[in-house]
């Protein structure tokens, strides 16, 4: 766990300033310029922007790899020229840049070595990262052999050998398949309910969006917008409900009902069936054919989180998880509590994420960060894609449930799903086709 | 059951701890057997060249001489005495029992070395500890199969009768004893450097990259094959010494040369490739310090550099004691000559005393109490080439040097000619530790004179204090040798002698003025044992390479692989040559005659003076030469080496590590 001091930020960025020059000592480029964030303990970070923002810049600068122009980094309260501070990052570059000619067990237990683990700590570890990506099979074959895909897997691995307190990701789903995709954001939700502090840069927003808590967004070297998800991205103005399939008649009277209720200053607006999305057709498919035993020489299915990044490996964790969640201020999400809409089971949270998203229904990805974000604040909800929170939102707005369950006909009862996801489908659940 | 799960089946046996306490306990036995049954075919030998009359032969051929040499009368004649009638047979009486008591004392060593079985059971112990460490390492019943095959192969080859094919059959088998052997030692290396911590993994890790670097790998068999190949290069017909000694030059030269370049690209490659693959960035944002980096890197690099040079070394040691115990021109069986020939043989003697040995020679100190002579000479010269002349201080010393080095030349040239008939005293000190070993030395000499036609032969005459004269007839710009006891040396250390230029029995004189070419004149005398001297002239060869890898890394931390590997082996070059470079500088002149003033040779000396100083130590250790010309490397040597090398080693680990830890790994210029 992180022996950051009370209040000290993991990563602390200030007015971060990186100018490449050429042989002549001319400015060629200002890839990074007066950056300022800060990255606090147990906070899921991320950095969005298009290519060529300076995201990768600002995340070699604070890993050392690069030195700043201007301005002041430091990582755990040191400068990122302290080799100590190293022992307790993890970091996964937008390439995985492997030694082709190792296998993948001899990649692993190369960098374990590095941070002086154990023989015995090493060998599990590595056991249980190469089950968790999925790389079991293939752990024999050179890395040289390996597709893209498995190469960003054993990556991954690399990067968790050292069971890190900051886990720094630069694009970590390049070159993943939808699997891998999901597997990797659900590590992350896992790893950030162990209160490990993640940086996230990312160019792809569903991946930033469905994990992180906070966010800066860059453009041309500089901060343009930094806020959490809810800040950023909720549209408090407009109001999602979904429900079982309805008639034209029923769509109408629901209509009025709400151009009643608000003397005309609001009506449905759009109106349309969900869609299962190809991603979870893809995930059912390939779940399909792994459950055949279908031979394959690409990477595995993938497991369960390693044993030793999962919450329940750290008890210790877990105390001072609900210690901090007992102490949150008054409106701050509760850390640690039950889920709401999806539960995360020890056992395997991955597992049960996947069953759900292979439902049209069913709760996403965004479930988990629902329930991490908002806890157990009823009917908060594992909505994505304009769902988050919307729980939430619709208690804001005031929907009365009564009536809508009247309108309905029938005595619905409400299963976790729909309590949770009052609106918040889940990524599965067609939200952004609800979007108004 | 499958043909694959019997192969996990027999791979899970040779991990087996019972099969390896088997497979050792077997080893160890054939390995005995071998040392045994290899003594009883030795004495069998020794039996049957007795009963040969050969080993008596060369026993009585000495005793005849020495009958002979009892039967001549007459004065000896003293140390210095001039050619001339009356004094033959004292010279004669004086040379044999000189000659006859080195032999006598060659000729036993040379009956214990034919009798030994100790070249055997060195063998026989290596070969054991390769299969032990093979065994160990759960390969055994894996290089069973690959000897199974490699012997399936070479055998039919070498018994076809072909002797083309033979050889291909030899070279098949030493192939694969080669890269079996290197291979062990690899992973043995592996498993060494297993433990935790980024120094020892980072070592281990360039060690894998070597064997599966397809460049390394390129190395490794070209090495592999140059050794096992360099024995059918060799003249069969050519005297034995020859053989030897081109084997030896070969055989230790150009694996030395490819070991180097190998060092030299792989310590550029393991770190330029991980900066231009990006993999440095995942291994430094590691908690892994600079200099952890560079010394694991050297390390590794080290490694295999060493275990390399092991593996060809020893296949080259074992086929040079191959060739030792082969019969030398002029002998029956090895260190048994022919009836009528020589005991040695001057093949023999060649090959014992001066190449497969570890000796010291010291060459005549002909400018003994002549330093004022010469300083005095050249003071008088100087001043008379820049009378009346204004000259900078630096010209003047320039032509200075160049005087006094005319002057010792043509005082060495004059201490070195003897008119016909005439004589010349030389000293040759610093032979204490010679005169207590109470081994035989010799004296090595080369006599030229006119045109040095080959075919032409003088005689010269070599008369030592207390009398004893040898005459020796050798061909005209040849370098001969002839054995000498200890006890001609005083007992000061020093070792005093008269040349005469003819023959003093017969008091012949030769046509012409001789004279011996500077280093032509030198005794020699036997400090070890070759087989001792091969081990330091190989560590010898390790430090250099160890230099040579932290000079390639040192350059690939801040350089692209191209650039680095023309730095790196610029160095190489400049290192090996650095004794040549050192004696070029000295009339590399800032300021010629007339007083012109040559500016661009300034930066060019400040250049090369530090590269001389730094590197001549390195240059003058010479290990291949040294030890192809028989001359001891002495621990002392290699100590001084270690020094210098370690100190040239720690400097650029230091330079090295501050580049990497101020340099922005993440940019990468050298693409």
């Amino acid at each position: 766990m992180a022996v950051t001091q009370a209040g000290q930020p993991v990563v602390a960025v200030q007015g971060l300033t990186k100018t490449f020059k050429d042989f002549w000592m001319r400015t060629r480029a200002r890839a990074v310029d007066g950056v300022s964030f800060e990255v606090r303990p147990g906070e899921i970070f991320g950095l969005l922007g298009p290519n060529g923002s300076g995201k990768s810049t600002t995340i070699k600068i604070v890993l050392g790899l690069l030195h700043q122009t201007g301005g002041r980094v430091a990582v755990f309260g040191r400068p990122p020229s302290d080799v100590g501070i190293k022992k307790r990052i993890g970091y996964l570059p937008e390439e995985s840049y492997l030694y082709p000619f190792l296998n993948a067990r001899e990649t692993l237990d190369y960098y374990g070595k590095l941070f002086r683990l154990g023989a015995d700590v090493r060998r599990r570890r590595t056991d249980e990262l190469l089950e968790m990506v999925g790389l079991g099979g293939a752990q024999y074959r050179p890395v040289r052999e390996y597709s893209k895909g498995m190469q960003r897997r054993l990556g991954i691995a690399q990067a968790l050998i050292n069971d890190p307190d900051l886990l720094i990701l630069d694009e970590p789903t390049t070159g993943l398949d939808p699997l891998g995709t999901r597997q990797v954001k659900d590590l992350i939700l896992e790893l950030g309910r162990r209160r490990k502090t993640i940086i996230l840069s990312s160019h792809l927003l569903a991946d930033v969006e469905d994990t992180v808590d906070r966010m800066v967004i860059l453009y041309g070297g500089k901060v343009r917008e930094e806020g959490t998800c809810e800040s950023l991205l909720t549209a408090s103005d407009r109001t999602v409900i979904e429900t079982e399939a309805l008639d034209e008649g029923t769509i109408a009277r629901i209509d009025q009902l709400i151009r009643a209720s608000t003397g005309g200053r609001a009506s449905i607006s759009r109106v349309s069936k969900p869609r299962q999305r190809l991603e979870d057709k893809f995930v059912a498919i390939v779940e399909a054919a792994a459950a055949a035993r279908a031979a394959t020489s690409g990477a595995g299915q993938g497991g369960q989180t390693a044993g030793f990044l999962r919450a329940d490996a750290a008890p210790q964790g877990q105390e001072l998880l609900r210690s901090l969640s007992a102490d949150a201020p008054d409106g701050a999400p509760a850390l640690g509590a039950p889920a709401a809409v999806t539960q995360p089971t020890n056992a395997g949270p991955d597992r049960t994420l996947l069953q759900d998203l292979a439902e049209p229904s069913g709760a996403g990805v965004g479930g988990a960060r629902g329930a991490r974000d908002a806890g157990g604040a009823e009917g908060s909800g594992g909505g994505n894609g304009g769902t988050n929170g919307a729980g939430e939102d619709a208690s804001a707005a005031g929907v009365d449930r009564g009536l809508l369950g009247s309108l309905l006909g029938g005595e619905r009862k409400d299963d976790d799903r729909n309590a949770g996801g009052a609106g918040g489908g889940g990524e599965g659940g067609g939200g952004s086709e609800r979007r108004p | 059951m499958s043909l694959r799960d019997r192969v996990w089946a027999l791979d899970r046996a040779q991990q087996s701890v019972t099969f390896k306490l088997i497979a050792t306990g077997v080893i160890v036995a054939l390995a005995l057997g071998a040392v045994v049954y290899y003594a009883v075919i030795k004495a069998q030998r020794e039996r049957a060249l007795t009963e040969a009359g050969l080993v008596e032969a060369a026993g009585s051929a000495a005793g005849a001489a020495r009958g002979a040499g009892d039967g001549g009368s007459g004065d000896a004649a003293g140390a210095g005495g001039a050619a001339g009638a009356g004094v033959g047979a004292g010279v004669a009486r004086a040379r044999l029992e000189n000659e006859l008591d080195s032999q006598r004392r060659m000729v036993e060593e040379f009956g214990s070395l034919r009798r030994s079985s100790g070249d055997a059971a060195a063998l026989a112990g290596i070969g054991a500890a390769v299969a032990l460490l093979v065994v160990w390492l759960g390969l055994g019943l894996t290089y069973l199969v690959l000897v199974g095959v490699a012997g399936g192969v070479a055998l039919p080859l070498v018994w076809s009768g072909s002797a083309w094919w033979s050889g291909v059959g030899v070279s098949v088998g030493g192939v694969t004893v080669l890269a079996g052997a290197f291979a062990a030692l690899v992973r043995a290396v592996g498993v060494a450097l297993g433990g935790s911590g980024p120094v020892w993994s980072i070592a281990r890790n360039v060690v894998t990259e070597s064997v599966r670097l397809n460049i390394s790998v390129v190395f490794v068999v070209l090495m592999i094959l140059a050794v096992a190949g360099v024995p059918h290069v060799l003249e069969p017909t050519s005297p034995l010494r020859y053989q030897v000694q081109s084997f030896l030059q070969y055989g230790t030269g150009a694996p030395y040369l490819l070991t180097a370049l190998l060092a030299l690209t792989l310590s550029c490659a393991t770190v330029n490739f991980e900066q231009r693959g990006r993999v440095l960035w995942q291994t430094m944002t590691k908690p892994v310090r600079a200099w952890e980096y560079v010394l694991g890197k050297w390390i590794g690099v080290c490694c295999v550099s060493g275990a390399l040079l092991a593996v060809t070394s020893s296949g080259v040691f074992f086929f040079t004691q191959y060739l030792r115990n082969r019969p030398a021109n002029g002998e029956a069986v090895a260190y048994v000559p022919l009836p009528g020939q020589p005991n040695p043989t001057p093949d023999r003697l060649a090959i014992e005393y001066q190449i497969l040995t570890a000796r010291q020679s010291r060459l005549a100190n002909v400018f003994k109490d002549r330093t004022q002579e010469i300083e005095e000479e050249t003071a008088r010269r100087t001043e008379a080439a820049l009378k009346d002349q204004v000259v900078p201080d630096s010209y003047r010393r320039d032509t200075e040097r160049r005087t006094r080095d005319a002057v010792t030349s043509e005082l060495l040239s004059r201490q070195l000619a003897i008119e016909p008939g005439d004589r010349k005293g030389f000293e040759f000190d610093g032979l204490g530790g010679a005169r207590e070993s109470g081994r035989p030395m010799t004296l090595r000499f080369k006599i030229d004179a006119g045109g040095n036609n080959p075919t032409e032969f003088y005689k010269v005459t070599f008369v030592f204090a207390g009398g004893v004269a040898i005459v020796r007839e050798a061909a005209l710009g040849q370098f001969a040798s002839m054995p000498m006891a200890p006890e001609l040396i005083d007992p000061d250390g020093v070792l005093r002698m008269v040349v005469v230029n003819g023959d003093l029995a017969s008091g012949v004189a030769n046509a012409e003025t001789m004279s011996f070419p500077p280093g032509g004149l030198e005794v020699s005398h036997p400090v070890g044992r070759f087989s001792g001297n091969y081990v330091r002239a190989m560590a010898a060869m390790w430090l250099k390479l160890c230099l040579l890898s932290m000079i390639g890394i040192t350059a690939a931390t801040f350089l692209s692989f191209p650039v680095a590997m023309m730095v790196a082996v610029t160095v190489f070059m400049a290192a090996e040559g650095a004794s040549f470079l050192r004696y070029s500088l000295e009339t590399y002149a800032t300021v010629e005659t007339g007083g012109d003033t040559y500016y661009y040779r300034y930066p060019i000396r400040a250049i090369a003076i530090p590269i001389v100083l730094l590197f001549s130590p390195y240059s003058e250790l010479r290990p291949v030469g040294r030890l192809v010309e028989g001359l001891s490397v002495p621990w002392r040597t290699v100590g001084e080496a270690a020094a210098v090398v370690g100190a040239l080693v720690t400097a650029l680990w230091a330079l090295a590590s501050g580049i990497m830890r101020r340099r922005e790994l993440a940019l990468y210029s050298g693409q």
